[in-house]
């Protein structure tokens, strides 16, 4: 720069040199070829001439291009200067630090820098806008992963309770053709049953005519009988009147016997006679009596098949009765038989059209269970849309996080007003231990947060219980661990920039994670350590 | 058939009856004549052994029951028959009538195997036939009913 302006400032006594030259060699030619009388004032002519000449372009020429010189070098300068500020503003915004573009903005003349901020804010605000969209994104593909899995479940349980309802239709299926054939069956056990039936009214109905003849024959036996009885009793009469005359003549014969014993010796012949007669009487008696014997006998048989005619008439009319009552009882069970006939082969043609119909159903249950598969992989392959999304939306998040803007949801200028607090309490490992726990309970999402020194050995650490647990450490988080081989703390030596990791299985929850790293500061600017924080992507979206 | 003869040494004819459980032989020569179903009508008041007043001839006769008077009980007899006793036949001589169930036979007796005497009125007891029959006095009964008439 300053050889550029020795140049610029010969280059601006050039020309008055070029005039004074021009002049000397102009007199001199004048003085080789006019002559002398004109030489003189030709001469002096040129020469005021030339005088004035210069003196005119040193006045109204040379020093004002002078100047203009030097206020076009104080300008380059100026220039020169707002170009490295805005080189540095462009540097940072190249490494997504708008918060430190933003910075020299004051530098740079008024317009520029309204323009830088207005692109700065700009592009800050696009930054942030990403960064909740992406959170946005995650979270509606979570939701939408959680519910396309649940779908998912839900149409795999649906497909199997298909497949299940589909084997019961068949079993339904099956069964309803065994009680088709079952139907089938009974209509014809019916149809039988009804024949018998018709048959078995016919034999009632000779039955009946049986009984009926027996019943009328009963009644002439009892009528015969009761005339006999009739007869009997005329008998009794006959015999009464037959004993009567024995004993009256028993009387008599006692009252010849007494007599003839009164007659004394001539009544003894009478005596005899007598007693002739009354043994006769008695004989008759005892005949009687024998007859009468044999006439109850004969009037007990007598009323034996009067009753036994009563009762078997009784009998007959029971039977009788009773036929009557089994003719309707029989009528009834035809009708039912034939009832239950029409009913099975209803049953039968309406179990039929059933297996037909759940074999529609089966048909159609298949489909519907292909169909529930289909949504069942559909979803699945939403599913892995949804964890691609998420994968994206984090990808997204990660690439928001390589900025810093002035937002809370950026990592690194979250994490840069940390490193302020820790240069506050350096040299302090407890009151260093004490800010991480406070930043890990401000920042739930980090599983572990550290200070290494400018060796890269580990100053302090501290852990999230509630994401770590009771898991006991890895040997790599430990105090005195040197972590100078790792890639975010060989880039921040670099350039003393924030480093963002690449996607990692953290060791301490075997879930993923990435680092990032900022530099912290003492007041001069220097570095004099690194705050590096893990963190958990399955809490990502609470960044 | 057996005849029986009317013996005057040691046998008598007699008129052998039956009533209630008893097996009697009245004296044929105080019988006059046997009756049946004699209708009686009876006395208020009376003795118990008097069945009932009766008319006999147009006269009135006094009918006893002889199951009453040989074994002074109950009756239970069926009074089928009449014995009308009395002595001649003459108008004016006592008769009485003995009711009893039944009038077997006339008879004759051992009189010389008597058994047992129970009363005046009830005289030797004979076996006849295996079964036990009591001879009646009825000449006693008959004087005490004349004498009653007489009172």
């Amino acid at each position: 720069m300053v050889d550029s302006h020795n140049k610029g400032g010969l280059r601006a006594w050039l020309g008055p040199a070029l005039i004074v030259i021009v002049v000397l060699v102009g007199g001199a030619f004048l003085e080789a070829t006019v002559d002398g009388a004109n030489e003189g004032w030709f001469v002096r002519g040129f020469l005021v001439i030339g005088l004035l000449t210069v003196v005119g372009y040193l006045l109204f020429v040379h020093l004002p291009t002078r100047r203009k010189l030097r206020d076009y070098r104080t300008l380059q300068l100026n220039y020169d200067e707002q170009c490295e500020v805005l080189g540095s503003s462009l540097e940072d915004l190249r490494h997504g630090d708008l918060v430190a573009a933003r910075e020299l903005i004051g530098e740079l003349p008024e317009d520029m820098g309204r323009a830088v901020e207005a692109a700065s804010r700009a592009l800050a605000a696009l930054i942030q806008q990403i960064q909740s969209s992406s959170v946005e994104v995650a979270t509606a593909a979570g939701t939408v992963q959680r519910i396309s899995t649940e779908l998912a479940s839900a149409s795999s349980q649906q497909a199997a309770a298909v497949v299940e309802i589909t084997a019961t239709t068949e079993e339904l299926a099956r069964t309803a053709g065994q009680i088709a054939s079952n139907a089938s069956r009974q209509a014809e056990l019916a149809a039988h049953s009804e024949t018998a039936g018709d048959a078995g009214a016919a034999a009632l109905e000779s039955a009946v005519s049986g009984v009926e003849a027996v019943r009328q024959h009963m009644e002439a036996i009892a009528g015969r009988a009761d005339t006999l009885g009739s007869r009997s009793r005329e008998i009794y009469r006959v015999l009464d009147l037959i004993t009567e005359i024995a004993q009256e003549t028993h009387i008599l014969a006692l009252n010849a016997a007494i007599e003839a014993s009164a007659a004394g010796e001539h009544g003894e012949r009478f005596a005899v006679v007598a007693d002739e007669v009354r043994r006769l009487a008695e004989r008759s008696r005892e005949s009687v009596d024998s007859v009468r014997s044999h006439l109850d006998e004969f009037a007990g048989s007598i009323r034996g098949v009067v009753v036994a005619t009563e009762e078997g008439t009784k009998a007959a009319h029971q039977v009788l009765e009773g036929n009557k009552h089994t003719h309707e009882a029989i009528a009834q069970l035809r009708s039912a038989l034939a009832d239950t006939a029409r009913a099975a082969r209803e049953i039968s043609l309406a179990t039929q059209e059933q297996g037909t119909a759940s074999d529609q159903v089966v048909l159609t249950l298949r489909e519907v269970s292909e169909v529930v598969q289909r949504i069942a992989d559909g979803l699945g392959q939403y599913t892995g849309a949804a964890e691609r999304l998420n994968q994206l939306a984090l990808s997204i998040q990660l690439l928001t996080q390589s900025f810093r803007i002035e937002s809370e949801h950026s990592l690194k200028h979250h994490l840069a007003r940390w490193t302020d607090r820790l240069r506050d309490h350096s040299g302090n490992l407890e009151a260093v231990g004490g800010v991480l726990e406070d930043l890990l309970e401000e920042c739930p999402y980090l599983e572990l947060a550290y200070l290494v020194d400018l060796a890269g050995s580990m100053i302090s650490f501290a852990a999230n219980r509630d994401l770590v647990g009771d898991r006991e450490h890895p040997g790599s988080a430990a105090v005195g661990q040197n972590y100078a081989d790792r890639p975010w703390f060989q880039a921040l030596s670099r350039d003393g920039r924030a480093a963002v990791t690449p996607i990692y299985e953290s060791l301490l929850t075997d879930d993923p994670c990435f680092t990032i790293a900022i530099a912290v500061r003492d007041a001069d600017g220097e570095v004099v350590g690194t705050l590096g924080v893990d963190v958990n992507l399955l809490n990502w979206t609470k960044i | 058939m057996k005849q029986e003869i009317i013996r005057n040494e040691g046998h008598g004819r007699f008129l052998l009856v039956r009533t209630g459980n008893l097996s009697c032989a009245l004296p044929a020569s105080d019988v006059l004549r046997v009756v049946r179903r004699l209708r009686c009508h009876a006395v208020p008041g009376s003795r118990s052994r008097l069945v009932g007043l009766a008319q006999y001839g147009g006269d009135p006769l006094p009918v006893l029951d002889l199951q009453v008077l040989v074994e002074h009980g109950v009756s239970n007899t069926r009074h089928h028959s009449t014995v009308i006793l009395g002595r001649g036949r003459k108008r004016g001589h006592t008769v009485l009538g003995l009711a009893v169930d039944e009038v077997v036979r006339v008879v004759n007796l051992p009189l010389g195997d008597v058994a047992d005497s129970d009363t005046d009125f009830v005289g030797e007891t004979v076996y006849f036939e295996g079964e036990e029959v009591k001879v009646l006095n009825t000449q006693q009964l008959l004087q005490e009913e004349r004498a009653d008439k007489g009172r």
